[in-house]
């Protein structure tokens, strides 16, 4: 096939995507900067970003999407190992167990949550059966449910990318520091960590940006007691219609993954094998 | 270190009970008699997925829901399929920035999108409708489809094609006849999950849904703002089943070797 040609195919992706995508942004990135009366500036970037108020979004967003994120490396590794080292049929399994839940979506996985951790929740109703509290710990509406659900929904992205790069480590490797004398905690800091480190590198920085622009799960666990940027987006937008203010926030939110994602293509070439892995 | 310890297995079957722990939830609250959502359930009963049956609103809505999530499917994958294979078969200067740019839909945040498209839509005078919701669902979808074939047609055995236009058969002809059913596993594949994306997707029709346009999980989440019992748990449920069902399906007919490279 000849370069024109195949232009010719990527033709109509490309400019669906400027049309739904790249356009609509833009003009997202120009209703930002109107100002009430008329005019233009960066009055709604001011008031986000130097509002103690608003900024508190921002600072609360970015602390729990780092917690998110380290809860999900310590979690992703051992499942990431299983994947990768069990045999065919266990992993099928296993996999299968992974994906279905990614597929399901975040209302139905944000309302299981809620029965869950609620004030009468299945998780308090067996801690007072059980006597190891005495009156229901709260969950639901604190940060702390936050990351629970937001880590459930954000794992398999972690998994994924790492169970890719584990894979392809020879288990020679492991067998031989073994044999060498070497401890599991030394094995995993000396051989496994170093050479997963482009798969680390991958699902950390895509279950921090979901994690940034998620939206779903802060608006069941979080209500409005937890102040994230996803759900004031949508309550800017929707319910107090303060578009230019909403087109400001969003801007940012945009930006900052955007800047992530940019830096990370240009330091690792890893992030393209890291993402096809992660099967984003 | 050996995945078949005992430490492993138990790390790894905690961690899946905590990935499997809203699933579950719902399915046992979805049998529960009472109006409240009590745990464990006193009685038992399968009224709620009565409730969910009888009631037009939502049945309305999955009707809405299939359809965008199907003509969704087919937007997206013929838009990334034909950017794949022209990706993949001819020396594309600055190929890599153009496969970043068509799955930059995926990192990128998608609640960025629904508001962008909202106001575009405002500005130009379009009025919700199924194929404004669509064009939306689709510019998350397309990721899935363009790395699902991408990665499909790179590993594809070009001597196929070389011998059937040896024997005479035209371009269109060999795609049509030799390469497409040759990669069809991953088309199934990238279909369904820019189904199922597209089938749950919140954060976008957030934005877009119209009166005449609520897809399922925007009334299960405006029901939920109001009411609290357990018809949302059964409508999951039968989600959650569906789910399942779809994945072993694929697992049973194509493999889930795509997700996992």
């Amino acid at each position: 096939m000849t370069t024109a040609r195949a232009w010719i195919l990527l033709l109509p992706a490309t400019l669906f995507l400027v049309v739904g995508f790249a356009g609509p942004i833009f003009f997202l990135g120009w209703t930002s900067l109107n100002v009430k009366g008329g005019g233009f500036g960066l009055e709604q970037y001011r008031r986000f970003l130097l509002d103690p108020f608003y900024r508190g979004f921002l600072t609360e967003t970015v602390v729990i999407s780092l917690v998110t994120t380290a809860v999900c490396v310590v979690l992703a590794y051992p499942l990431a190992y299983q994947l990768a080292r069990t045999g065919a049929r266990a992993r099928s399994v296993l996999l299968m167990l992974l994906i279905a839940p990614l597929m399901i979506g975040d209302v139905v996985r944000g309302y299981g949550w809620l029965i869950a951790l609620g004030d009468y929740g299945v998780l308090n109703q067996l801690l007072l059966a059980a006597g190891v509290v005495a009156k229901p710990i709260r969950l639901i509406f604190t940060p702390t449910g936050v990351v629970i659900g937001l880590a459930q929904v954000l794992l398999p992205f972690m998994v994924l990318p790492l169970a890719a790069a584990i894979g392809t480590i020879p288990v020679d490797l492991e067998e031989a520091s073994l044999s060498l004398g070497a401890r599991h905690g030394r094995i995993f800091r000396k051989v496994l960590l170093p050479l997963t480190l482009p798969g680390l590198a991958a699902g950390v920085v895509i279950v921090f940006a979901l994690a940034m622009g998620s939206f779903a799960i802060p608006m069941f666990l979080g209500g409005v007691r937890v102040k994230m940027v996803g759900p004031l987006v949508f309550q800017q937008a929707m319910l107090t219609v303060d578009w230019p203010f909403a087109a400001a926030i969003s801007s940012v939110l945009f930006a900052t993954s955007l800047l992530l994602l940019v830096g990370y293509t240009w330091l690792g070439g890893g992030a393209r094998r890291g993402l096809e892995a992660a099967g984003r | 270190m050996n995945a078949r310890s005992p430490f492993f297995r138990a790390a790894t079957a905690v961690i899946y009970l905590f990935l499997l722990t809203p699933i579950l939830v719902v399915a046992i609250a979805s049998l529960n008699d009472a109006a409240s959502l009590a745990f464990p359930p006193k009685r038992l009963s399968l009224r709620w997925y009565g409730a969910f049956l009888s009631a037009g609103e939502f049945g309305r809505a999955t009707g809405v829901s299939l359809e965008v999530a199907l003509a969704t499917a087919i937007i997206a994958l013929a838009l990334g399929t034909a950017a794949a294979y022209g990706l993949t078969r001819a020396p594309v200067p600055g190929g890599f920035v153009v496969l970043q740019y068509l799955t930059a839909p995926l990192i990128l945040p998608a609640l960025v999108v629904g508001l962008a498209l909202l106001q575009v839509y405002s500005r130009l005078g379009v009025s919700p409708s199924l194929a404004s919701l669509v064009a939306g669902h689709a510019v998350v979808a397309l990721p899935y489809t363009v790395r699902t074939m991408y990665a499909a047609f790179a590993a594809y055995d070009t001597s196929l094609d070389d011998a059937a236009a040896t024997l005479g058969a035209r371009p269109l002809r060999t795609f049509f006849r030799v390469t497409l059913p040759l990669v069809m596993p991953s088309v199934v594949a990238g279909g369904v999950f820019a189904f199922a994306i597209s089938f749950s997707n919140i954060m976008i029709s957030a934005f877009l849904s119209g009166p005449s346009t609520t897809t399922l999980p925007v009334r299960m989440y405006n029901y939920i703002e109001f009411a609290n019992d357990p018809t949302i748990a059964a409508i999951s449920t039968v989600v959650v089943l569906a789910t399942f069902l779809t994945v072993w399906g694929l697992h049973k007919t194509v493999g889930l070797g795509g997700f996992f490279r």
